[in-house]
């Protein structure tokens, strides 16, 4: 210890006495970059840009209105998404007295530094190396995703997509699995499972990879053990690790888990949120994937690999490559699943391939470092093998100085590199401008007016795209989303039927057929946008809100049916 | 009006076809799953006479919450006619008695055929 500090240059021991080393705050610096470009693209946007999070805004409205885990969208309805982000995203808009689209629109910015902090902290526990964990965090941050959306590509991002956030959760849960096995005390299993759990009630895919690697990685260590004994006391203590991590991550998943396996037994009625692909990710575009990812540093993470799978018996490359099989395998899963609706067979969809390929490239950045490294040293020991003379100018310590030396000047001129695509990224530029004109004014107005004028059990009739960006962010109910926004517990076909049903019996003048259904649905308002005409006679309407490009219409009460 | 606790009548329509013909639509919520394939009764009664239409309705696909419409063509003699429905189970005589009255159907009002 007191030899380590020693070695410390005296600029550096406030740090060392925090346990910190220069590369940590070279890292914080690196992390400030790139919020330094995400928080102007952010910061003073009242409504968020992309439909997703007009899937989440409705969440946290509701949680703020006392709903609790109930269905933004459909009366008598349970929540169906993962609650975490919307939840924290709820609490943050009531600390700070600001409407939750705005916070949604802003938050990111701030709340998504924690995906590179902990990539960052999670890379230098697995590689017991501050300096490879800052060259990956350097590619994280700016080199292995350039130009695709944000929720395609594990990185910084100012928007606040549940994927860019909890991976956060992933990577720390990751980080103390591998410090549990390292220590090898029954105690350190628990934050694991509580991690998992937590995951889970963030996103399902980081939940599933995880729970697959820890599951793969109990199989594998019980298998290792049974060549000796069937009786082993390994086999039986990686039984009780498994059951303290699954137990602890049941406990915190149990709110949500409840909801999707006791209330609504995992009958999928509509399967449109779990079967999106990603149009990168469609069968037909397999080659261009392929090809597409044939860049330098995917090349470097693949030497990290390489590397890696030359230690067998290292737990972190056997954790690093379970993390490769079971992307790989959910994604290969979603091709199976492609090729099988497009055979007629049975399908089976767990959640969208996109979050997987998430992974796979928050993988490359973690190998980076690593494979950079190796290259390094590949690269010295060859000159070294050219002129042989150089031998004894390269003692260890010096050589191990001139490789960290390059691997950090290598990783800065790589993120500098990439530093002009990654200012000009879409996330920073067409993103912001969509966020500024996603809402028109008139259907801001709109949103002001349901919030102030109508009650959160209040039913409204509107189209599904006006319903998905003012009517659910405002808290309140609608006859049907868009199937890939809705619960995918309920039958959204035969809503979306209803909803259209409707407004051509309101076009039509068809006021008996309308009042049954919104009876049924429990409608008390009707939204047209667009001047869409509704028969002027012979209906229980009567408009109470307009603006540009939208009318709000209350259903008369007593015409509705007793 | 609740029928048995598994489906909720929410209202009919009553119009006339292009060709003369009187057409009910009929609008259900199923509120529990049901295992079975009920059968729809449709009784039209005139002066005593009751003249049925009968038709099973796939009731053990349907899903909670799903609003179902039922639509049927009366192709009856001309007279006043007192119209319900109810839905039973015609292998065995279980029936699904409304919930508020213990009636087995629910009345429909009448229609007056030309």
């Amino acid at each position: 210890m007191n030899e380590a500090r020693a070695q410390t240059p005296r600029w550096a021991l406030p740090l060392a006495r925090l346990g910190l080393q220069p590369w940590d705050l070279a890292a914080l610096l690196m992390c400030l970059v790139a919020f330094w470009h995400g928080w102007p693209a952010t910061c003073d946007l009242a409504w968020p840009p992309d439909f997703d999070l007009y899937r989440d805004v409705p969440i946290a409205q509701t949680m703020l209105d006392g709903g609790g885990l109930a269905d933004p969208a459909y009366p008598g309805e349970r929540l169906w998404y993962n609650p975490l982000v919307p939840a924290i995203i709820a609490g943050l808009s009531r600390l700070a007295g600001q409407p939750v689209p705005a916070v949604y629109a802003r938050a990111g910015a701030y709340l998504n530094l924690l995906a590179p902090l902990c990539f960052y902290l999670a890379v230098a526990l697995l590689f017991k190396d501050r300096l490879i964990a800052l060259a990956s965090t350097l590619a994280f941050l700016f080199v292995t995703c350039q130009h695709p959306p944000s929720r395609a590509c594990a990185a910084y991002s100012p928007w606040l997509f549940t994927a860019n956030f909890t991976q956060a959760g992933f990577y720390l849960t990751l980080a103390l699995y591998e410090r549990a096995l390292r220590r090898s005390r029954r105690r350190d299993f628990l934050p694991v499972g509580l991690a998992l759990g937590l995951a889970f009630l963030g996103h399902t895919a980081p939940a599933l990879i995880l729970g697959s690697i820890v599951a793969l990685h109990t199989v594998w260590t019980a298998l290792r053990s049974l060549d000796r004994t069937l009786s082993s006391p390994q086999l039986h203590e990686s039984i009780v690790r498994l059951g303290i991590i699954t137990g602890a991550a049941l406990a915190v998943g149990a709110p949500y888990l409840r909801i999707i396996l006791c209330h609504y037994r995992l009958d999928i009625l509509n399967p449109a949120p779990s079967s999106w692909i990603f149009s990168r990710l469609e069968i037909e575009n397999f080659l261009a994937l392929v090809r597409a990812n044939l860049s330098l540093p995917n090349l470097v993470a693949l030497v990290g690999g390489i590397v890696l799978l030359a230690r067998p018996r290292d737990r972190v490359a056997h954790l690093l490559t379970l993390w490769l099989i079971v992307c790989l395998g959910f994604i290969g899963l979603g091709y199976g699943s492609q090729l099988a609706a497009r055979l007629d067979l049975p399908v089976f969809y767990v959640v969208p391939s996109i979050h997987f390929l998430f992974y796979l490239k928050a993988l490359v950045s973690a190998l980076f470092g690593y494979g950079l490294l190796a290259l390094i040293r590949f690269v010295l020991e060859f000159v070294k093998y050219l002129l042989p003379r150089l031998h004894g100018c390269f003692p260890g310590l010096l050589q191990t100085r001139v490789e960290r030396v390059a691997l950090i000047l290598l990783a800065l001129a790589a993120a500098l590199w990439s530093y002009g695509p990654f200012v000009r990224q879409p996330a920073f530029n067409a993103v912001r401008e969509r966020a500024q004109t996603v809402v028109p004014p008139g259907w801001r107005n709109a949103y002001t007016w349901i919030r102030e004028h109508t009650s959160p059990s209040d039913g409204f009739l509107a189209p599904p795209y006006f319903g998905l960006h003012i009517v659910t962010p405002a808290g309140r109910k609608v006859v049907a989303l868009k199937p890939v926004f809705s619960n995918p517990f309920i039958d959204a076909a035969s809503r979306l039927e209803h909803n259209v049903a409707m407004y051509e019996y309101l076009q039509a003048g068809d006021g008996e057929r309308f009042a049954i259904l919104a009876s049924a649905y429990e409608v008390r308002y009707v939204v047209t946008i667009d001047n869409a005409q509704l028969a002027a006679h012979n209906l229980p309407l009567e408009p109470v809100f307009t603006d540009t490009g939208v009318t709000v219409y209350a259903v008369s009460r007593p015409l509705l049916p007793t | 009006m609740n029928l048995g606790g598994k489906a909720e009548f929410l209202g009919r329509v009553i119009s006339q076809t292009t060709d003369g013909q009187i057409q009910i639509e009929l609008y259900l919520r199923c509120i529990k799953r049901m295992e079975d394939d009920y059968t729809l009764w449709f009784h039209a009664d005139v002066e005593g006479r009751t003249t049925t239409f009968d038709h099973v309705l796939p009731t053990s696909e349907w899903r909670v919450g799903h609003i179902v419409q039922d639509a049927l063509v009366l192709d009856l003699p001309p007279g006043r006619y007192d119209l319900s429905f109810g839905l039973w189970m015609w292998q065995d005589g279980r029936r699904l008695w409304r919930v508020d009255n213990g009636e087995p159907g629910i009345p429909l009002g009448q229609v007056e055929i030309r």
